[in-house]
């Protein structure tokens, strides 16, 4: 083992030394190697409709007045820009964020961090970008919050998601607060992408206090060692499964056949 | 082997004094232009590769983790074609074929300035799903499917195109077919009662119970979605119009199969009440096994107008109406056989029951249609009246009426067990549906940038929706007690008035403090509140949500060298949800806390060679029922835990004139696993690394070879280590420009 690492530090030390040798520049993933910053204005003879809707993007927050604010805007996810102005719109002179999420993960740690998660939509295997769902150059980044987009956010899943996007005989209301109450879309340690693998999914709004129960009698909710859910206690439910298992309320997304969403 | 050690301990030290040495002499030189790298090939170029794995353990978890499958693949992995014809049109080709993985891609595109756009494409590519459901760890049960191997294929092919000449309105039209087809897994497992833990042939002595949905399931889709799209925009001087129309009809016929106490059969006779015995053969449950489809056609068409305007340099305007009608056809056949001892035999019987007992529900007929119209509108001003300072005020109305019915055939059998006399007992259950709801969205935003170098911003939206939800809906129960053995509709009908308020708001600054440093903070708040409160034969229903929601994120970037930068963020965010129904008390629901620490460290000590790592660690933690519940209910639930990190590690180095070479490693561990009597879904723990080396080389200046050979390792905990794979791959590139 010692030989292994100890050796490998040789080699390493080794090609280190050899390649100062060699004058030629290498960078990491998502850098252009020798451009400089151009700033917008430069951006916008070519994109100009693109930077023109910028002002109302969330990322246009980024931009300061100043020195310091020198390469904010377009290069901060394009990269330095004088090489692409001076080749006259060369691809391989520019970072194309739409092909890779590098960019995003400059400053989106959390999300590299998720996206390498076992559960996750694969952009790290490349079948997937992170402007699939989010449009980095014009209004809300998460998309279709606000005002500003005629469309709702749940159409963000559900373009690709077609047989969430019902509508259901009998919806499930947790659809109103949104897909991701229940999946993080960007990736899990839990199957399916759920925020909580077991019925603390399901408790988070449907553990109850039943009026009917504390006038009928019944010691209230808490401490009574009872996990009371439409009126009944699921204790012993939820000790063999979660809520959505078969037999149970299989059809979470909604349902054309059963108001209590088992099937 | 003092000395030996002592000897690798001075020549470690030598080498990496020599790295130190070597980087500080060149870290001056590293911000300076480059003098020769290798080609960055992005237009014009075909890129073939291939990749073998030798994969140990479960290869399907190996494909549904990795995105790839088993064996490897091979084909063009790139292929870029950008070109000038004649009379000033450009022809872009771009596509790869890579067999194996199935992940297909080729697009065509001709433009002429001033002219139009015709583009046609078609994509492919295969998504990866392992079979194997819960694992339950007294006795290592595990149920998973026999072909743990499943995948999905997304397709989608599409044709369109723009006339587009001078002054003259831009007409867009195009046509998109997708489909999804092929089987993926579920989290709907099935029930097992062989898990190890003892029972009692009464329920009602187990003090705990041996009853485990671990059963591995999955579904079978066969989804498709044509898109017609039509739109027609013009723009005078600084106003655009556009009016777009948009067909969307679409096909979903999705089954379920779903399987249950597999394996499982109850004797005739009741087994004893005691002693206490494990489960096999004496057995507490019938198999059930059967499918559930669920079939949906909708048809959707949608109309928008949309426009957009600089009434003067100060001034912007844009919004829009958009009306969508929609109808679905909805359909269904649901059939659990259940697997019943009687005295004349076994039987498989369809929603198979006996008298006083539960039918698994079937049904062979589901039909019926829902309809849905929404009309939206928004209209969103912004206004600049400093270079400095950019608001904008939006408000975004939705009304929706959706409707619907159906019918539905329930199909059991009742059967008296003693004589095996069986008895098809079919019910039909209509259900109605109505909804409408009236929603409206104010948001406003400011920015300022009038402090040197520091930017602050807040947004705030608000929607307020009112509406409606009637229906009537029909159960199907047996009452208890029931000597016969009868099946009665339950018909339920409610009213309720939905009220939902959902407020978010969110404040941040950024402050590019120099060169070195910048920080940036933001904080969002939302709350929400939804209300449904029955009336007219509902009254005396009610359920609140209200669920509270704050997030904080500080990020920092720091260059502390010109070749050392590090850059942290911190995202915290903490939610509590409250609950009241039929009036009760109003009480906490859940406690959520997340706390995600993530950095970064980009260093490029000389022009050749650089290293990147990412670092994330993550604290996470949902309370719901667990501990308040007290008492044996805490046996049952625990917290929901997603504590766990992430690692990613690369580095480059120029080899020689013609080669670099690239190390890269990452690692993923979660250990949240509870393994007691808690549900089934123990936690996840599990332990990931990948470790690869990759060398690139020019062989022309239009030809780069690249080669890479990778190990990686799999453990998880979560599934007893029956999920785990480890194994070699090797992959190889050639891209050739042309």
């Amino acid at each position: 083992m010692n030989t292994f690492i100890f050796g490998g530090v040789a080699l390493w030390a080794a090609l280190l030394i050899s390649c100062t040798m060699v004058d030629r520049t290498i960078v990491a993933p998502q850098h252009i190697a020798g451009a400089s910053f151009v700033g917008e204005k430069e951006c916008a003879q070519c994109h100009e409709e693109t930077v023109k809707h910028f002002e109302g993007a969330s990322h246009a927050k980024l931009k300061v007045n100043g020195e310091n604010g020198k390469g904010l805007g377009c290069e901060s996810c394009h990269g330095a820009g004088s090489k692409h102005v001076a080749a006259g719109g060369s691809k391989d002179t520019i970072v194309n964020p739409g092909k890779s999420p590098e960019a995003c993960f400059q400053c989106h740690l959390d999300k590299r961090g998720e996206f390498s998660l076992p559960h996750s939509h694969p952009v790290m295997a490349g079948k997937m970008t992170c402007t699939e769902c989010h449009d980095p150059h014009k209004g809300n980044v998460v998309a279709r919050t606000g005002a500003s987009e005629l469309e709702t956010p749940n159409e963000t899943c559900t373009k690709c998601h077609t047989s969430q996007k019902g509508p259901f005989l009998f919806k499930h209301n947790a659809m109103v607060e949104g897909c991701t109450v229940c999946h993080n879309p960007h990736g899990s340690v839990n199957q399916k992408m759920l925020t909580q693998r077991d019925s603390n999914l399901c408790l988070k709004c449907h553990v109850e206090h039943p009026a009917t129960l504390v006038t009928a009698g019944v010691p209230g909710f808490i401490g009574d060692g009872k996990i009371v859910v439409g009126g009944e206690d699921h204790r012993t439910r939820m000790q063999n499964g979660t809520c959505w298992v078969a037999g149970c309320h299989e059809d979470v997304h909604g349902s054309n056949a059963s108001k209590a969403m088992r099937y | 082997m003092q000395t030996k050690l002592y000897s690798h301990y001075i020549t470690s030290g030598f080498f990496a004094c020599a790295i130190l040495a070597t980087a500080s002499a060149y870290a001056a030189d590293a911000a300076k232009p480059d003098a020769d790298p290798l080609p960055n090939i992005t237009e014009n170029y075909i890129k073939v590769a291939g990749q073998r794995n030798w994969i140990k353990g479960d290869k399907a978890a190996y494909e549904a983790q990795n995105w790839t499958a088993r064996g490897g693949f091979a084909g063009i992995e790139d292929f870029q074609l950008t070109k000038n014809l004649k009379n000033d049109f450009a022809l872009t080709v771009d596509g790869h074929a890579l067999f194996g993985n199935q992940d297909f891609l080729g697009q065509i595109k001709l433009s002429k300035n001033e002219l139009g756009s015709f583009d046609m494409g078609f994509k492919r590519f295969r998504t990866y799903y392992d079979g194997v459901g819960g694992f339950f760890p007294t006795n290592n049960a595990w149920f998973p499917l026999t072909n743990q191997g499943l995948h999905v294929d997304r397709a989608k092919f599409w044709v369109g195109g723009a006339i587009n000449l001078p002054n003259l309105p831009v007409l867009t039209l195009r046509y998109t077919n997708e489909l999804r087809n092929g089987s993926k897994d579920t989290t709907i497992w099935g029930d097992t009662d062989f898990t190890g833990v003892p029972i009692w042939s009464s329920g009602t002595l187990n003090p705990i119970s041996a009853n485990r949905k671990i059963v591995a399931n999955y579904i079978d889709l066969n989804e498709r979605q044509e898109t017609f799209e039509a739109a027609i925009k013009h723009t005078f001087g600084n106003t655009s119009v556009e009016l777009e129309a948009v067909y969307i009809t679409a096909k979903s016929d999705d089954t379920r199969w779903v399987n249950r106490y597999p394996g499982e059969l109850k004797p005739l006779v009741a087994i004893p009440g005691t002693p206490a015995t494990l489960v096999p053969p004496a057995l507490a449950n019938n198999a059930v096994a059967g499918f559930d489809r669920q079939m949906s056609e909708p048809e959707i068409m949608t109309y928008t107008g949309k426009f957009e305007t600089k009434v003067t340099e100060k001034i912007g305007l844009h919004g829009g109406v958009s009306f969508q009608h929609a109808t679905a056809k909805i359909g269904g056949d649901r059939q659990m056989y259940l697997k019943i001892a009687t005295g004349t035999g076994i039987q498989d019987l369809l929603g198979g029951f006996t008298p006083g007992g539960r039918p698994p529900y079937s049904y062979t007929t589901l039909y019926g249609k829902t309809t849905q119209d929404v009309l939206t509108a928004n209209l969103c001003a912004s206004y600049k009246p400093i270079k400095d300072l950019y608001l904008s005020l939006g408000l975004k109305g939705e009304d929706l009426d959706m409707e619907g019915n159906n019918q539905v055939t329930y199909q059991n059998t009742r059967l008296i067990q003693a004589t095996g006399v069986t008895t098809s007992v079919p019910i039909d259950a209509p259900n109605t549906a109505e909804r409408s709801e009236r929603s409206w969205t104010p948001e406003f935003n400011v920015r300022y940038t009038g402090i040197k170098n520091v930017s602050l911003y807040t947004t705030l939206d608000y929607r307020y929706v009112t509406g409606d939800e009637i229906g009537s809906s029909t159960s199907v129960a047996i009452p208890s007690p029931n000597p016969g053995g009868t099946v009665v509709p339950s018909v339920a009908a409610s009213f309720n008035n939905a009220k939902e308020n959902h407020g978010h708001y969110k404040v941040g600054a950024n402050w590019n403090a120099s060169s070195i440093l910048t920080l940036r903070a933001e904080v969002f708040y939302k709350d929400h509140r939804n209300s449904y409160t029955g009336y007219s034969t509902s009254i005396g229903g009610q359920y609140v949500l209200g669920y509270e929601y704050t997030a904080k994120k500080l990020t920092g970037v720091i260059k502390i060298l010109p070749t050392l930068s590090l850059t942290g963020r911190y995202v915290g965010r903490d939610g509590e949800m409250d609950t009241a129904v039929d009036f009760g008390t109003q009480y906490q629901s859940m406690d959520f806390k997340s706390h995600d620490f993530g950095v970064t460290v980009d260093w490029t000590p000389i022009k050749q060679f650089y290293a990147q790592t990412s670092v994330d660690l993550v604290y996470d933690t949902t309370s719901t029922a667990y501990p308040r519940a007290g008492l044996t209910a805490n046996d049952v639930l625990r917290n929901a835990d997603n504590n766990h990190w992430t690692a990613s590690a690369i580095a480059g180095i120029v080899v020689d004139k013609l080669t670099n070479m690239e190390l890269q490693y990452s690692r993923y561990k979660a250990s949240n696993y509870e393994p007691l009597y808690a549900t089934t879904a123990l936690g996840a723990s599990q332990d990931d690394y990948t470790v690869t080396v990759g060398v690139k080389r020019k062989l022309s200046n239009s030809l780069v070879a690249e080669a890479k050979v990778g190990y990686l390792n799999s453990e998880v905990g979560s599934t007893g280590g029956n999920t785990n794979y480890s194994g070699y791959l090797a992959y190889v590139t050639l891209q050739q420009a042309f």
